[in-house]
């Protein structure tokens, strides 16, 4: 009975520490993009449904600890499926959004479609509108695709729906979170390490920056790693998506068990790909050189 | 940038040389046009609205001349090659609306008009760039490949099927009044407010016997379903039927009169082989218990295939529909209306026709991916779909149908997007995708009283900066091939010869400097769908390289996207760059080929669904899979 308590608080704390440092790493982030931003929000709201004005008179009790988006100047409040239990999964959620859209600058409001409701205290509450953000660096989670700005109507507002497949996806990746907090609190520091590397500053020694795939190993021997090194000298880059730290086996199978990631690069005209993945390897983020595609 | 032309100015002029060669010399008078650059389809050519009633950028006149249809735009601002010159613009620059390179000298006739300004229909009139792609039928020869003016003789797409609901008896439902003696509509309206010719129903004639029985009110016709000694059932031939899924819709009444049983009848579809015997293709149920004074629609569905036609006369691919009378002759036969006969399968266009909404069938010769399991036996046909600011689709525009049939459409059909049946034609495609990614639905149509589908269609959006983008590429790489003349040379083929275990693995380099050798695993390779062993040139000092994938016999890939490209950007040390430049690129244009997947890391999450896909094409002039002509050993030659 003891062990399961200390297991059930040790969880616990896990998680905590998961959704705390991962907070840090997202505000940082989002803040270097909003940062970069100069480009006026631009909002073509270009179709209108005709349900917008004739929402159901839905009144629900506030959800704990109302969370909220700033996308395109837009704020919206977020209503969460009434899976999403916990605080701390909604706190999570909240500040991911915000990294992954919020230096978009635009948005088109569209019909919602027949897209389903979404189950908020117990109410069916339906999309009333389609809010599709535009701008440079759209990179979105896959699980995000087609799930996010659908908007409904609470106690006459506006409010973004955080629907049960969401709220699953986010819940998957707390739990991997929880299994290797170490990973979590380690991404920081490693695209810190990234962003600060200069010219004419030593590099980090490429045991410790480097994965190198079986495939490729005795051909990357020949490369010059600090020449390799060098073309990320002076990028700007950004963490991953919560959803987007996932198991290795994603790449390869003989990576499984092992976390991995993508980085973004933080452009002048936006976000860009395009940077090897990258992979938790004895206590720290290495860039996982693979076969090139 | 589109073509600045204002929609009520006379018409441009087009240099002489396309003057010369317009299809309707004397009719069309061209004048003169800016020197444009490609990054979007032009406009059509513009004409007076009284002279160009659909704005289709085809007069009225022409497109009478040509057979077309002056009130419908489709046909003028279709684009069957896939070049991004609409048919109105082929027709007035006098190029081949079915070939996109109508010269033959690897240049598409947009990129030669308006990116280049080369003659396209010269075959020695091309960019000057330092390289050359040849196309598949640069040995046809100018001459041989022209054909003008192409659709005015081919028939538009769909019109395979003659439409059997003819003006003949169209009736919309009973009348009320007798149009020749003013009988008010009564019970016995069936026995006595009709007139009777027989034999005038325009392409049907009596299944046995010398003629059919036409019936009708006023202009409102129809036919009686007669079996007699010398006049039994009704039959129409259809010519030119392509294989498929098709609907036939009617409607039928029985008679009023007390003392007539109507019988029942059934529908046959059948062939007839080379001694004039009937084959069957189909055979409905028994018609029965018809009701009297109510018409009834009747909605039935079958497929033809090609082998239907094997042993058909000479007319190919003739069929027969007919109906057919049960029982004995009462005298007074059943009526029959307003017959349809409607295709229903997702068109698909040749691959070199260019997507988006182009659907492709999945044509990649079979390789180690095993495309055909992946997606399953069933979905064959893929198109990319550009998302646009409706995010809707009507499913039935990618139909193969006839002309102006869209409403038909609507109320026989049903439709299943990923597994939910819908009945509207309508659906939602939702949020634009993610920068550079895909999302597909998998769509099937079924006849609405069914459940078995007619055809399958995976549909994929893309974000509109995915064509953006592609294009900014491609018009930015197009102009500078110079690059190319750096790279050294390819290996035509390597000793596969197997190694002693723990010897390590195969190089193909004992004679040469390679950068990089694998051997890719299946998921590995979907970019190259069936290399079974890759290398890398070392890089020229401008940092270009070439990728080279090997078939498992050892010899060199040389076509198509399993083959390796140029790489502007070599991805050692340079990989962001190589992603950037290289890759990203070649995603772009599989997924805007109709591929449905995304870029995974090293990989694709879905194999690619074709070989040469019309964007495939365009990133390979850019990114060749032989760069230059130096770039590969003879046959056989080893390193």
């Amino acid at each position: 009975m003891k062990l399961k308590l200390i297991l059930l608080v040790g969880s616990i704390v896990l998680v905590i520490i998961c959704v705390y440092y991962f907070k840090l790493t997202s505000f940082n982030s989002s803040d270097n993009l909003l940062a970069k931003k100069n480009s006026q929000p631009t909002p073509a709201v270009s179709k209108v449904d005709g349900r917008t004005g004739k929402a159901p008179a839905v009144t629900i009790s506030p959800q704990s600890a109302p969370l909220s988006v700033t996308i395109a100047k837009l704020t919206l409040p977020l209503t969460f499926s009434d899976t999403a239990t916990s605080s701390e999964l909604r706190q999570a959620v909240a500040r991911d959004l915000q990294m992954v859209y919020g230096h978009l600058d635009g948005y088109d409001i569209l019909s919602a479609g027949s897209a389903s409701p979404v189950i908020v205290n117990g109410h069916a509450v339906s999309p009333t509108k389609l809010i599709n953000f535009t701008g440079s660096g759209r990179f979105f989670p896959e699980a995000l695709d087609a799930e996010i700005g659908y908007v409904g109507i609470i106690d006459g507002r506006d409010t973004l729906l955080i629907n049960d497949k969401v709220v699953m996806a986010y819940r998957k990746a707390l739990d991997r979170c929880a299994l290797q907090p170490e990973a979590f609190r380690e991404i920081d520091h490693f695209v810190n390490e990234l962003n600060l590397m200069e010219n004419g500053k030593p590099l980090p020694r490429a045991e410790q920056l480097y994965v190198i795939d079986p495939a490729v190993s005795s051909q990357f021997d020949q490369i010059n790693k600090d020449d390799f090194t060098q073309q990320f000298v002076g990028l700007k880059f950004r963490a991953p998506s919560l959803l987007e730290i996932v198991d290795g086996s994603e790449i390869d199978e003989g990576y499984k068990g092992k976390l991995v990631g993508k980085l973004y690069i933080i452009a002048e005209n936006g976000l860009k790909e395009g940077m090897p993945p990258i992979i938790f390897d004895l206590n720290r983020w290495k860039l996982l050189i693979l076969s090139p595609p | 940038m589109k073509l600045k032309l204002s929609p009520l100015q006379p018409p441009m002029d087009i240099p002489g040389a396309f003057c010369r060669s317009a299809v309707l010399a004397g009719l069309l008078c061209l004048t003169t046009h800016a020197a444009p650059s490609l990054s979007f389809l032009p406009e059509p050519p513009r004409w007076p609205l009284w002279e160009d009633l659909d704005q289709d950028g085809l007069r009225d006149a022409d497109e009478l001349l040509l057979n077309m249809n002056p009130l419908d735009p489709a046909d003028g601002l279709a684009d069957e090659d896939g070049d991004d010159l609409s048919f109105a613009w082929e027709v007035y620059l006098g190029t081949n609306s079915y070939l996109a390179d109508s010269d033959g000298d690897g240049w598409s006739d947009s990129e030669e008009y308006l990116l280049f300004n080369t003659n396209p229909l010269d075959a020695a009139s091309f960019p000057k760039t330092g390289t050359r792609y040849t196309a598949p039928n640069a040995h046809l020869g100018h001459s041989a490949s022209r054909q003008l003016p192409p659709t005015a003789v081919a028939p538009p797409p769909g019109t395979s099927v003659p439409a059997i609901d003819n003006g003949d008896f169209s009736a919309n439902d009973f009348a009320e009044t007798d149009w020749k003696t003013g009988f008010i509509k009564s019970t016995d309206f069936h026995g006595h407010g009709f007139v009777w010719a027989a034999g005038t129903i325009t392409g049907w004639t009596a299944y046995r016997g010398s003629g059919v029985e036409e019936w009708g009110v006023g202009i409102e016709k129809f036919v009686e379903l007669n079996n007699s000694n010398v006049n039994y059932g009704i039959k129409q031939d259809i010519k030119n039927v392509k294989a498929g899924r098709y609907l036939l819709q009617w409607q039928d009444s029985g008679r009023t009169n007390d003392n007539v049983v109507n019988e029942s009848y059934y529908v046959k579809v059948y062939y007839k082989d080379a001694d004039g015997l009937e084959r069957k293709i189909f055979q409905s149920p028994d018609f029965a218990e018809i009701s009297k004074e109510t018409w009834t629609v009747r909605l039935l569905s079958f497929e033809i295939t090609n082998t239907n036609f094997d042993k058909a006369s000479e007319a190919g691919s003739l069929i027969y529909i007919a109906f057919i009378p049960l029982g004995l002759h009462t005298g007074y036969g059943n009526l029959i209306d307003k017959i349809k006969l409607l295709p229903v399968n997702f068109k698909t266009y040749p691959d070199k026709v260019a997507g988006p909404d182009k659907a492709h069938k999945l044509d990649i010769p079979p390789t180690k991916q095993n495309e055909r399991q992946f997606y399953g036996p069933e979905w064959k046909k893929f198109v990319c779909k550009v998302w646009d600011i409706n995010n809707t689709v009507d499913l039935i525009s990618y139909l193969e149908r006839l002309p102006g049939s869209h409403a038909e459409y609507t109320s026989v059909l049903k439709w299943k997007v990923d597994g939910v049946i819908q009945t509207s034609n309508i659906f939602s495609i939702e949020s634009e995708p993610g920068e550079d990614t895909q999302r597909k639905y998998l769509i099937e149509v079924l006849p609405i009283n069914g459940v078995e589908a007619f055809d399958r269609l995976t549909i994929t959006t893309v974000p509109r900066s995915t064509k953006t983008k592609f294009d900014i590429w491609y018009t930015t790489e197009i102009k500078d091939l110079s690059w190319l003349r750096e790279l050294v040379n390819l290996f035509a083929s390597f000793d596969t010869t197997p190694i002693p275990p723990g010897g390590g693995f195969r190089r193909p380099d004992r004679n040469c400097k390679l950068l990089l050798y694998y051997e890719p695993s299946t998921q590995d390779t979907r970019m190259h769908p069936d290399s079974y062993f890759e290398s890398r040139s070392y890089q020229t000092l401008g940092h270009h390289g070439h990728q080279m994938n090997f078939y498992k016999d050892g010899v060199l890939l040389r076509t198509g996207v399993s083959a390796g490209s140029a790489d502007k950007s070599a991805p050692f040390p340079h990989w962001i760059d190589h992603i950037a430049m290289d890759v990203t690129p070649f995603v772009w244009a599989i997924q805007l080929d109709g591929t449905p997947a995304n870029q995974n890391f090293k990989t694709l999450s879905a194999p690619i669904i074709t070989d040469e896909g019309a964007y495939f094409k365009k990133y390979s002039k850019c990114r060749p899979t032989i760069a230059n002509s130096k770039a590969i050993l003879p046959d056989g030659g080893k390193p």
